[in-house]
């Protein structure tokens, strides 16, 4: 992943537990050089250790933190590098998750060899939004989950975020993304496979 | 392209041109290129509704220059890149136009993104771009620089900052926090610069407080460091140049002189010294200064640990023969120094291969003449240069670290013989002295295990304490320790140390020594008799014994009885004698002996 990710988990632990615990973290994840260059790219696996080494140290679980690490992408780390072109992919949070998969493709061009995930989002009709999230990474559908929740307060917004889980036929997995006005049905899944 | 037939756009096809070009014009050439259809992206950009009106109303072709809105000019650049520029706020849009039927011209364009362009000011989404037009790329690359450029600024202040911590670090590594002056390590770093340079040879000016000790002692830590750090002060303020002047530690320091003419540097030095132990103004009043000084030429093969040798060998030699010198290395110093190395060396194999040998001088009960207890003192027979004098390797093995394992090495001799000599005479005790820098942590231990070993008795064994030797606290307690463990302790040479009243107060003794020097004169001098009288009634006031050494004369022991004084030591009832002729003594006993000595 490249280096703003794991910069973002950083700056997570910093503004939430502090620089003794980042160091701690550090250690315990075996880094040497304990800040990251945004454009940098480092090993996924890198990235997975701090997660781990942040679970342990702060007490939370691994989901805990990704969920923070995805609102906290969004509100601060993510803001301060792509926050113009997150600007660009919309005006609220349906139009930019929307136009999520677009972003991405633009991106690609400036960070070769990254893999970025894949959002298909689909309007149910009744407001809420189902969205449809594709990655060969596993274990990051909580960050997942905290990227729209990030995005919900970034644009003063108020959505309930649900993970209903991968489709019938496991390609994606899926969320439901309900605006406040509208009452969820929930547990109901309604996309097309 | 020229072969091309003009399209012609129906219906459909303009929704497909709209689908495919959101940033697009269709003109119709007959009516002043009057905009038929545009782009949603390109409306929304410009922020007005563009069908119906002229093209020139919006927009200049700025690119190629001087091309008018004339169906024919157009034409002729079909095949070239055309800007088209906002007229209301200079937006501009590179395209392509292509002849359609009808007299229609297309256009097909996208907006122009500089690297300078911020996104904010462009006023467009992702999603203006249809998926094919790369323009919006170069908004992504663009941030993508800046975030590149942001990285390597942030790298750079990461770099610089740890660069300054590092000189931080480094600074402080090599300066003395008490005195600022460079230490230890600064010294030897300056000094390696200095001799990278082609410059006359320098003098090196060791110094050496003579009274610091004292001066903590006597108006505490506090006032030593402000010492201390005067003396820095005025040692800074008179180096020049590429001089270098460090604490070395403790209370010693060095001043290295460059550009020092030979016949000068005398008068350089004493006037270095004269200025530095001018008296120290401190809230506790003045206190006069002493500094010893050594000092010593660099000479090109001459490193700076052997050039420091060198000058502390002067200071040390000066100080013996009196305080506050200022005293220069010679050659015969170096000599006497590898003697010394030499001698040392040979002392340690000596101490590790059991080679020193012990003598023993009787204690004795004058009123009886009975032998009450030895005195066991070490002696050492050099393999090639015979005996060496006690003074001598004592100081030595002081100096080389090695004064505790002489100490035991004839503690542990000694009393394996008076396990021997008290089968006959039980009550017989054994002396031993113990240098202050003797007393370490494991030597109750040690001793008590040997002679639990020998089946004797703790006090059996009187510990002699040289009372010139300053004890630490920690020392005091551990010599609380051997008090505790059962063994006598006498303070050695009374009334020659600095603090004989202090050790009386301070250390739990049993007895004391009054120096031979006293005794040597009590039989001329009245003072010296006074002052042994004050010390034996001051003793038996405290319960403690008192031994008299330096005995030599039935005069002086008559003076010492008189005085109330009942043991003593001294060539008057037996020189120091070696182990095979200590039972003779016995048999013959030291009345005889004296009176025969005496007759003789």
């Amino acid at each position: 992943m490249y280096g703003i990710v794991n910069r973002a988990i950083r700056d997570l632990v910093l503004s939430q537990a502090g620089p003794e615990h980042w160091s701690q973290i550090c250690d315990q994840a075996g880094l040497i050089e304990t800040d990251f260059s945004d454009t940098a790219r480092y090993d996924d696996e890198l990235s997975f250790e701090l997660v781990a080494a942040a679970s342990a140290v702060l007490g939370l679980t691994s989901e805990e933190i990704l969920i923070r690490f995805g609102r906290h992408w969004i509100l601060y780390t993510g803001k301060d590098g792509w926050g113009p072109l997150l600007d660009m992919a919309g005006d609220d949070l349906r139009s930019t998750v929307a136009g999520l998969d677009a972003l991405h493709s633009r991106v690609q061009a400036s960070m070769p060899g990254s893999r970025m995930p894949s959002f298909t989002s689909i309007d149910r009709g009744d407001g809420a939004l189902e969205v449809e999230y594709r990655s060969d990474r596993e274990g990051l559908i909580p960050m997942v989950q905290g990227l729209f929740e990030g995005l919900a307060e970034r644009f003063g917004e108020t959505w309930h975020v649900e993970h209903l889980g991968p489709r019938p036929d496991r390609t994606a997995e899926v969320f439901v993304l309900t605006p406040s006005t509208v009452v969820a049905s929930e547990g109901e899944w309604v996309g097309a496979v | 392209m020229n072969g091309l037939e003009p399209f012609r756009l129906d219906a459909s096809a303009r929704g497909l041109i709209g689908h495919l070009f959101p940033f697009h014009l269709v003109l119709d050439v007959r009516c002043d290129q009057k905009v038929v259809n545009a782009g949603a992206a390109l409306t929304r950009w410009l922020g007005c509704e563009l069908v119906g009106t002229n093209a020139s109303d919006h927009f200049q072709i700025t690119r190629p220059t001087g091309v008018e809105w004339v169906k024919e000019q157009i034409l002729l650049h079909q095949h070239d890149v055309v800007f088209l520029t906002s007229v209301a706020d200079g937006k501009q849009l590179r395209g392509q136009f292509t002849p359609l039927a009808n007299d229609q011209l297309l256009y097909v364009g996208s907006p122009v993104v500089g690297a300078l362009d911020s996104f904010a000011d462009l006023g467009l989404s992702f999603s203006d771009f249809s998926p094919h037009d790369a323009t919006a790329d170069i908004v992504v690359l663009t941030q993508f620089s800046s975030m590149q450029v942001r990285d390597m600024e942030r790298k750079n202040k990461e770099l610089g900052d740890a660069i300054a911590a590092r000189d931080i670090f480094s600074q402080r590594a090599l300066t003395d926090p008490l005195s600022g002056l460079v230490n230890r390590r600064g010294f030897w770093e300056g000094w390696a610069e200095l001799s990278g340079r082609d410059s006359a040879a320098p003098l090196l000016v060791y110094l050496d407080m003579d009274n610091f000790k004292a001066i903590n002692d006597d108006y505490g830590h506090l006032v030593g460091d402000d010492v201390l750090r005067a003396l820095s002060s005025r040692l800074a303020a008179m180096v020049r140049g590429d001089d270098l002047a460090a604490r070395l530690g403790g209370d010693e320091f060095a001043v290295v002189l460059t550009e020092v003419e030979h016949e000068k540097a005398p008068a350089r030095v004493e006037e270095l010294i004269e200025r530095l132990a001018q008296p120290v103004d401190t809230a506790d009043g003045r206190i006069e200064i002493s500094l010893s000084a050594g000092i010593a030429w660099a000479q090109k093969d001459r490193a700076l640990d052997q050039l420091l040798r060198d000058a502390d060998t002067a200071m040390y030699q000066g100080r013996a023969r009196g305080t506050g010198r200022i005293t220069w290395f010679d050659d015969e110093m170096g000599v006497d120094r590898e003697r010394r190395r030499l001698l040392t060396n040979d002392l340690r194999v000596a101490l590790s291969l059991g080679q020193l040998d012990v003598a023993y001088q009787p204690i004795v009960l004058m009123d009886s003449g009975e032998v009450s207890a030895f005195e066991a003192l070490a002696r050492w027979k050099h393999p090639y240069l015979g005996a060496i004098g006690p003074d001598t390797f004592v100081e030595l093995a002081e100096r080389a670290d090695l004064i505790a394992d002489l100490d035991f090495a004839v503690l542990a001799q000694a009393m394996t013989k008076l396990a021997e000599w008290r089968r006959e005479k039980p009550r017989l005790q054994m002396h031993a002295n113990l240098s202050g820098l003797s007393i370490s942590e494991d030597l109750p231990s040690r001793i008590s295990t040997l002679l639990d070993y020998l089946a004797i008795p703790p006090d059996a064994l009187v510990l002699e304490i040289t009372e010139s030797r300053s004890i630490t606290r920690n020392q005091l307690a551990l010599v609380g320790e051997l008090a505790a463990a059962g063994f006598g302790l006498h303070l050695d040479d009374f009334g020659t140390g600095f603090s004989s009243m202090s050790h009386l107060q301070a250390l739990p003794l049993d007895g004391l020594k009054v120096d031979r020097s006293f005794i040597a004169r009590i039989r001329e001098s009245e003072k010296d008799r006074q002052l042994v009288s004050a010390t034996i009634s001051m003793a038996r006031s405290l319960e403690l014994d008192v031994v008299a050494e330096g005995v030599e004369d039935a005069e002086t022991e008559s003076i010492l009885v008189d005085l109330g004084c009942r043991l003593a030591q001294g060539y008057f009832y037996s020189r120091p004698v070696e182990e095979l002729a200590v039972p003779q003594l016995f048999t013959e006993g030291i009345s005889q002996r004296s009176l025969d000595q005496s007759s003789s």
